[in-house]
């Protein structure tokens, strides 16, 4: 396993290319354009978002094993996107108006295409008439690969800042 | 003085009072003032005369299953600790050390025969009881260690594995103070011996209603379900969201509990018996210790959502299934937290039969959260809609008014379309099919004569 350094230096190019793909990702969720979003995931992909708890770090009392808010297929992300377009998934309706600050991302190759990128993401979101914006703070623990086709996300885990989750609903994608 | 008899107080201010008997006169014709959703005044006494006085929910028997387990929950706002002692005990404590009020226990749930506090360091058993202070011979030989342990609740019981405390000494034992909200819970949960257990411990988050709506909401209102949850049904995930209204039956217990079952074994025969449990799980349930209501009800109209007074609701509901397969049920608990006269959190927990297999509690885990939790493709509707309530409480034009909200639905004055029906003969009332707001009527009924019951 090479340290951070020595991963950071013989993977610019590839640093480069997955700082991009963050990038454009943030971009189309904060733009609402969620099919494009999905055609960067891969049709494998796992999307959880464990239950946290107040506890001792990387325990069994922080992170209950198998506790999840969300543990999505790409199916079933799909069907969130569709329900969202109905025009009738009230919580979501006019779509709130978010921007996510992605950063302190580190790379680190697992295979020959595949890299673990950890990143932390600051979304800020404000719902249709909200009068108070959350600020939602969590860190991403992503698998990426690069291949001929560029990026596709292959693995994403949200390990969410808060215990108990002050926005009123998980929503939005992160 | 009321504080010998009760521990219930009585209203804060004559504006409380005056919101109190407007109330009343409301409730008789159906109807709520919208204040009831946002005074904070009222809120106070909701927690005074309801949370520190009645049986409350405080979680499951399997989140601490050995000795020493706890986990940290609320009563009302007070923070508690929920533990098990060596004997095996569940104990209820109050979350602050008495010696300066330093918080005792900050993490969500562990294992710890004693409790030490931070501060200077007295240490309390798991029970509650003082133990000792640094120096102590020195420090405190005379203290009286049974005066200086823990606020410890009077009482602490348990009904199929949900655990219930009281802050009311004077108040009747578990099963007498839940009344027929037992008869419906033993119909949900005591279907086989070795009954069921959390997958997990809750999803929590805070939504920005009022508890009593959320309430309300579980206790019968199956109207809103085909037009709030409306695009779960447009993207294939539900089904028949629009005979909802046709086939709903409100079981209003009595003593504010409801529950509504749908007629889903008489429209669609053996798949919507049993709430669908599909046959490899069906065939371990055991009935024998239901009476033969019970049994007819879970075959013919199985409780799909309820609530039992003041604040812990269920649903046990379904996905729509691929075709020719048998649907995924879950079982979700939750309670409604009061945060705020406009806030409240959700605990939400997704409950596994103990004889299940792997694969088939994950799938029922899988399916309650996506249907019922901080991300619920059900629940984030049902949430957000109850943001309105609040903010019309504190409206000016809607007070200036006098506005009340409307809970008509089935009355005599509305034409009268929810009839009690002449057969039943269980607890409570059982209506016929069709839309009505009863269950609403009789939770704000009990809930204004609990607020009353001070001076």
């Amino acid at each position: 396993m090479l340290s951070t350094y020595e991963a950071a230096l013989t993977n610019q190019a590839a640093y480069a290319e997955i700082s991009q793909f963050l990038g454009h990702e943030a971009r189309l969720l904060d733009e609402n354009r969620l099919d494009e979003w999905l055609e960067l995931l891969d049709p494998a992909i796992v999307y959880e978002i464990p239950i946290r708890l107040a506890g001792a770090r990387g325990g069994a009392n922080e992170f209950p094993q198998g506790a999840y808010r969300v543990r999505d297929t790409f199916e079933m992300i799909s069907k969130r996107i569709e329900r969202l377009a109905t025009g009738e998934a009230w919580a979501e309706t006019p779509p709130s108006r978010t921007v996510r600050l992605v950063g302190s991302i580190v790379i680190q190759p697992v295979d020959a295409t595949v890299y673990a990128v950890d990143s932390a993401l600051m979304v800020y979101r404000q719902r249709a008439q909200d009068e108070v914006a959350d600020l939602i703070p969590a860190r991403r623990l992503d698998r990426v690969r690069i291949d001929a086709g560029g990026c596709k996300l292959v693995r994403r885990t949200i390990i969410l800042a808060e215990t108990v989750i002050k926005t009123p609903n998980l929503g939005i994608f992160f | 003085m009321d504080q010998i008899e009760t521990s219930a107080v009585s209203p804060s201010s004559p504006a409380l009072e005056r919101l109190l008997d407007r109330t009343k006169t409301c409730l008789e014709d159906g109807l709520i003032p919208v204040e009831i959703f946002g005074d904070q005044d009222l809120f106070e006494l909701e927690m005074t005369n309801i949370f520190a006085r009645q049986w409350v929910f405080l979680g499951f028997e399997s989140e601490i299953p050995d000795s020493g387990d706890f986990v940290l929950r609320s009563i009302g706002k007070d923070s508690v600790i929920v533990s098990r002692d060596r004997e095996r005990n569940i104990h209820v404590l109050a979350n602050f050390c008495r010696h300066r009020g330093a918080q005792l226990c900050s993490t969500d749930r562990g294992n710890a025969l004693n409790f030490r506090c931070p501060y200077h360091g007295w240490v309390y058993k798991n029970n509650g009881e003082w133990r000792g202070a640094p120096d102590k011979s020195a420090s405190y030989p005379n203290l009286d260690t049974d005066e200086w342990g823990l606020l410890r609740a009077p009482h602490v019981d348990t009904m199929f594995g949900l655990i219930f405390a009281c802050l009311d000494p004077t108040a009747p034992p578990l099963l007498e103070a839940l009344g027929p909200a037992a008869w419906m819970m033993k119909a949900l949960m005591d279907l086989h011996p070795g009954g069921m257990s959390v997958m997990g411990p809750p999803d929590r988050y805070r939504v920005r209603g009022n508890w009593k709506t959320a309430s309300e909401n579980f206790a019968g209102d199956a109207y809103h379900i085909g037009v709030a949850h409306r695009s779960v049904e447009k993207i294939n995930l539900g089904q028949g969201f629009d005979l909802v209204n046709q086939f709903t039956i409100n079981y209003a217990l009595g003593e504010g509990h409801s529950f509504t079952g749908s007629a889903t074994g008489d429209l669609l025969g053996e798949v919507g018996e049993y709430w669908g449990y599909d046959p490899e799980i069906r065939r371990n349930f055991n009935f024998s210790s239901l009476d033969a209501m019970q049994q007819e009800l879970i075959r013919r109209h199985p409780p799909a959502v309820g609530n039992i007074f003041p604040n812990l609701s269920f649903v046990r509901f379904t996905n729509t299934p691929p075709e020719g397969e048998w649907p995924v049920v879950y079982t979700s608990w939750r309670q409604w937290q009061p945060i705020s006269a406009t806030e409240t959190e959700v605990l939400s927990w997704q409950l596994k039969w103990n004889f299940m297999t792997e694969e088939q509690a994950s799938k029922s885990y899988a399916t309650g959260q996506y249907g019922f939790s901080s991300a619920g493709i059900f629940e984030q509707d049902d949430t957000v809609l109850w943001e309105g309530a609040p903010q019309v409480a504190k409206s000016t034009w809607a007070r200036k008014e006098g506005a009340t909200f409307n809970m008509q639905l089935g009355m005599p004055k509305l034409g009268g379309a929810q009839q009690p029906d002449p057969t039943w003969e269980g607890p409570g009332t059982r209506y016929m099919p069709g839309p009505g707001e009863a269950p609403a009527r009789d939770f704000y009924a009990r809930w204004l004569q609990e607020l009353n019951s001070g001076g």
